[in-house]
């Protein structure tokens, strides 16, 4: 396929979509070989990555809006680590 | 008031004029000893009390039939009305002409009737709210940032599956002015555009939970792009929020719980998948290479076929009769050519005696309808004859009239038309007689008009046989 998305752009969700898809389709049997091989590798690639992100999965955890400094004094220090630029102090 | 006795009657007619005279006052208590209405009156009694006093109340059916809540013991109600005395009894009783609850009471007959009225709206039709995805890769989760709240929504999804990014939205989630931040909080999650927004908040007293059944608030969660999961409180307790939410989970760890499948699910479906994918492709390479050396041990085998194939076709060729004796061909078109000649000879004769044998079976039918025309008319011919006969004058001569004819053959049917001495002519019954008119006479008059002898010819008759 030609529309593609580079790995890394891929969420997890999207990827195992695809990886699913790709299964099915090699499972119905009617690809030709090149193209079979070449899912075949794209599948292979979606799995390695998929089972990385399971692997090193961390939380990722943002704070959008917080109604006040004591709220974000509060916060853990793992919490509020990834403090983003559009967190909005009421 | 004078000091000599007075009958209980007038007592208590004094008293009871002093208790109308207070008049109208709204008292507050507890609900005590209520029965339910009358089953022959319909009128409700019970007890109002607080910890240090208690009175009797009476509320008459059509006020009762008023109330939106339900009556009973230990609910907090603030009561309109006056006191009275039943005369026959000198008991004293409080007629409330108002009920309302207060407290719990008061909040939950809000809080159900704001339900009624946003479920008959359709807010809370299943049909209508969104769908939670069944792994959310990024929620907003709309608290209070200060409570414990979001660390147990953020270790549960940590515990279940650290793939969910979490988004923090802050508010307050107590008091009266908490349901606009809430509000704000909402819209500045959904503007994130998260698969799904978690609007949690941790156990508390009804009173406290008031914030979730705010009605704007329901209204902005109805209309929100994204849909909502709610976690309010503990298992009991159900909010508006909860009601109008795309889903509502009994606790704020529930809610978190339920946007994404666990990790283990995940590693799962990524091993069967990669099961699934070895077996396909290995199933896939098979076919090829089986395929493969099918086509491969064909090969020669289709070359020696091909060079038989041609070679069978060129035996079959040589053997056939054409090459063998082409003079049999010439042969065979004669042969044809004195079948031909023979079945146009054989035609004519057919066809001639085909038309023979139509002919003569026509000649019969015309010979059967010339008999049949033929007997008709003698029939027809026989019959007139009948008739004839029967009509003719002649029959009449046999009765011994006669026809007179004259010389010429004119009948005579006047003695003046003859002469004497013609020669006439009278036609018997049979035979005829041959005369001469020797005398005319003139027509006789009627017999009734004269008597006179009638005249007439004298005739010298010849006999003359017919």
């Amino acid at each position: 396929m030609s529309d593609e998305k580079p790995l890394e752009e891929l969420s997890y969700k999207e990827g195992s979509i695809e990886l699913e898809r790709i299964v099915r389709s090699l499972e119905t049997g009617d690809l030709e070989l090149e193209e079979a091989l070449e899912r075949y590798e794209r599948a292979s690639a979606l799995l390695k990555m998929l089972r990385a992100r399971l692997a090193d999965a961390e939380q990722k955890v943002s704070v959008l809006m917080a109604q006040n400094e004591a709220e974000l004094e509060a916060l853990p220090a793992e919490l509020s680590a990834p403090k983003r630029a559009f967190l909005d102090e009421e | 008031m004078p000091s000599s006795p007075v009958s209980v009657a007038r007592a208590v007619e004094v008293a009871k004029a002093t208790l109308n005279g207070m008049g109208t006052f709204r008292v507050v208590g507890e609900v005590s000893g209520f029965r339910g209405p009358n089953a022959r009156s319909g009128h409700c009694y019970f007890d109002l009390k607080d910890e240090e006093a208690s009175m009797s109340v009476i509320v008459w059916r059509s006020t009762f039939a008023k109330l939106d809540f339900e009556l009973k013991d230990g609910l907090e109600v603030e009561l309109s009305g006056s006191f009275d005395v039943y005369v026959r009894s000198g008991r004293m009783s409080f007629i409330a002409s108002k009920v309302e609850a207060t407290g719990e009471g008061a909040l939950r007959q809000r809080v159900a009737a704001l339900a009624k009225k946003l479920a008959a709206e359709g807010l809370m039709d299943e049909a209508a709210k969104l769908r939670v995805p069944a792994f959310c890769e990024r929620v907003c989760v709309v608290t209070s940032l200060s409570g414990s709240v979001k660390d147990d929504v953020v270790r549960t999804l940590a515990r279940r599956n650290r793939l969910v990014e979490i988004v923090l939205c802050s508010c307050s989630v107590q008091g009266a002015d908490a349901p606009p931040t809430i509000i704000a909080a909402l819209k500045a999650a959904e503007a994130t555009a998260p698969d799904a927004i978690l609007l949690v908040r941790g156990g508390g007293s009804l009173e406290d939970l008031m914030a979730f059944n705010d009605e704007r608030l329901a209204r902005t969660i109805a209309a929100l792009r994204v849909p909502v999961v709610t976690g309010i409180g503990h298992e009991p307790d159900v909010t508006i929020a909860d009601l109008v939410a795309s889903r509502r989970q009994s606790t704020p760890t529930a809610a978190a719980e339920s946007v994404a499948p666990p990790m283990s699910q995940l590693q799962d479906a990524l091993t069967e998948r990669s099961r699934r994918l070895e077996s396909v492709l290995a199933r896939r390479m098979d076919m090829a290479r089986e395929s493969l050396s099918g086509l491969a041990a064909r090969l020669p085998l289709s070359l020696a076929q091909g060079v038989r194939q041609r070679r069978d076709l060129l035996t079959a060729l040589a053997s056939s009769r054409a090459m063998r004796d082409p003079a049999l061909l010439i042969f065979d078109r004669a042969r044809d050519l004195d079948r031909a000649e023979e079945r146009i000879a054989d035609a004519l004769p057919r066809g001639l005696a085909r038309q023979a044998e139509l002919l003569e079976r026509l000649a019969g039918r015309a010979e059967l309808g010339a008999k049949r025309v033929v007997e008709r008319a003698s029939s027809r011919l026989s019959a007139l004859g009948a008739s004839l006969t029967a009509l003719s004058p002649l029959a009449v001569l046999g009765r011994g009239y006669a026809i007179v004819k004259d010389e010429r053959g004119h009948v005579v049917s006047r003695a003046s038309a003859v002469g004497v001495g013609a020669r006439i002519t009278a036609i018997l019954g049979e035979g005829s007689l041959e005369a001469e008119v020797t005398r005319a006479r003139a027509p006789e008059t009627p017999p009734f008009a004269s008597t006179k002898r009638p005249r007439s010819h004298h005739v010298r008759c010849r006999k003359d046989e017919p």
